[in-house]
């Protein structure tokens, strides 16, 4: 096992921070970025093997990880993944359910997002997906942070469980790859009132304490949402989480699934290709 | 002779230079100002670098104004602008700079 006490190894730091200097201008493309990505958490963490930053903060911070394994004992978001199923075999009105919008049996459907949808030429998210079932079969939409929203994607990133994250950007996509840049820009990009990007954490600070919180790495970061979040003592998408961020460099938060956090997630979870999704989670 | 929709057009430029005068007369600087900071706010948030409490900032200037309080209102007006000039700021610095962070070749 990895950890934050290895991680702050001067070598390591060295290593990452040359790497991070060595990189002035984002002139790569997809492949080229997510190597880079994982070879610089990589490198900042030589103890944390990759497919164990699918465990977010628990693969570099000890003792959240030893609270986190009794917290898994008796998950606290076992609740949510039984409505969850509860809600998927349910049919609407006119008979039909949720399983007839999607292709893939139910445990393919989470790894299928985010993906690139060509015909509306935008990123759809796994919740923008349940929702446009929704409309089709003439329910109402929810909202992107009502708890049924979020106990259907906890019912299906736990049946994906093992899964590999695998987000593809065809090459003959222009809007693609246009997407997956300005989630890549929105990453990087400093706002709000204190001046942060995601990345001024999430990159550079890694590890590093934030008061009594260290500050997890990206790379894993969509594994595995929804989570349950113990202060809040509900469950919170990804998306939520963003906003969250976003709130806490006082900037204005954007809507949930708006096309900034859609592509935002793009990114992310491009950046995390190969990572096993483990969701749902646990979190503080 | 000048037709006649012409020899009206200098009563209707006095006309209108009158309500110009008139509105301006009954604009407040409160007015003024919140509409110049909203302009400001609302460039920012299309931008997408809007600061978290800038709107709220407005949202009691006015409230503040309504009680009779432009004083308050005008100090909590400017903190306004002067976030939303620094967002603005902010969203061209980052155009160019966010590239200088990426990891990657």
């Amino acid at each position: 096992m990895m950890l934050g006490r290895e991680s702050r190894r001067p070598g390591s730091w060295i290593v990452a921070l040359a790497m991070l200097m060595l990189s002035p201008a984002a002139t790569g493309g997809p492949e080229e970025d997510r190597v880079a990505f994982a070879q610089y958490y990589q490198s900042r963490f030589p103890a944390v093997t990759f497919e164990e930053f699918a465990n977010g903060i628990y693969a570099i911070d000890a003792d959240a990880r030893a609270q986190w394994l009794e917290i898994e004992e008796f998950p606290p978001y076992e609740f949510a993944i039984e409505n969850g199923e509860a809600l998927w075999s349910k049919p609407f009105k006119n008979g039909n359910s949720y399983a007839s919008c999607f292709e893939s049996a139910v445990p393919d459907i989470r790894a299928a997002y985010p993906r690139f949808d060509v015909s509306k030429a935008e990123v759809v998210t796994l919740e923008v997906a349940l929702n446009d079932c929704r409309v089709t079969h003439a329910e109402t939409p929810m909202a992107y942070d009502a708890s049924d929203m979020i106990d259907l994607t906890a019912y299906l990133a736990h049946a994906a469980r093992g899964k590999k994250i695998d987000v593809r950007i065809p090459g003959d996509q222009t809007n693609a790859l246009a997407a997956y840049e300005e989630g890549k820009r929105f990453y990087y990009s400093k706002r709000g009132q204190l001046n942060f990007a995601c990345a001024d954490c999430h990159v550079t600070s890694v590890g590093l304490r934030v008061r009594a919180d260290r500050l997890s790495a990206s790379l894993g970061h969509p594994t595995h949402f929804p989570v349950y979040r113990s202060k809040l003592g509900a469950m919170i998408s990804l998306q939520q989480r963003f906003a969250g961020c976003i709130r806490d460099v006082r900037a204005k938060p954007f809507e949930l699934q708006s096309p900034e956090y859609r592509n935002l997630e793009f990114f992310l979870a491009y950046m995390s290709n190969g990572l096993t999704i483990n969701g749902p989670g646990a979190r503080k | 002779m000048a037709p006649a929709h012409e020899s009206k057009r200098p009563a209707i430029l006095c006309i209108l230079l009158v309500a110009a005068l008139v509105f301006a007369a009954c604009t407040s600087d409160v007015e003024r100002q919140y509409e110049a900071a909203e302009q400001l706010r609302r460039a920012a948030a299309e931008a997408g670098f809007e600061w978290l409490e800038t709107e709220a900032l407005l949202n009691e200037a006015l409230q503040l104004e309504e009680q009779g309080n432009s004083e308050g209102a005008i100090a909590l007006i400017e903190k306004a602008r002067l976030q939303a000039e620094r967002a603005l700021q902010q969203s061209e610095n980052e155009a160019k700079s966010w590239r200088t962070r990426v990891v990657g070749p």
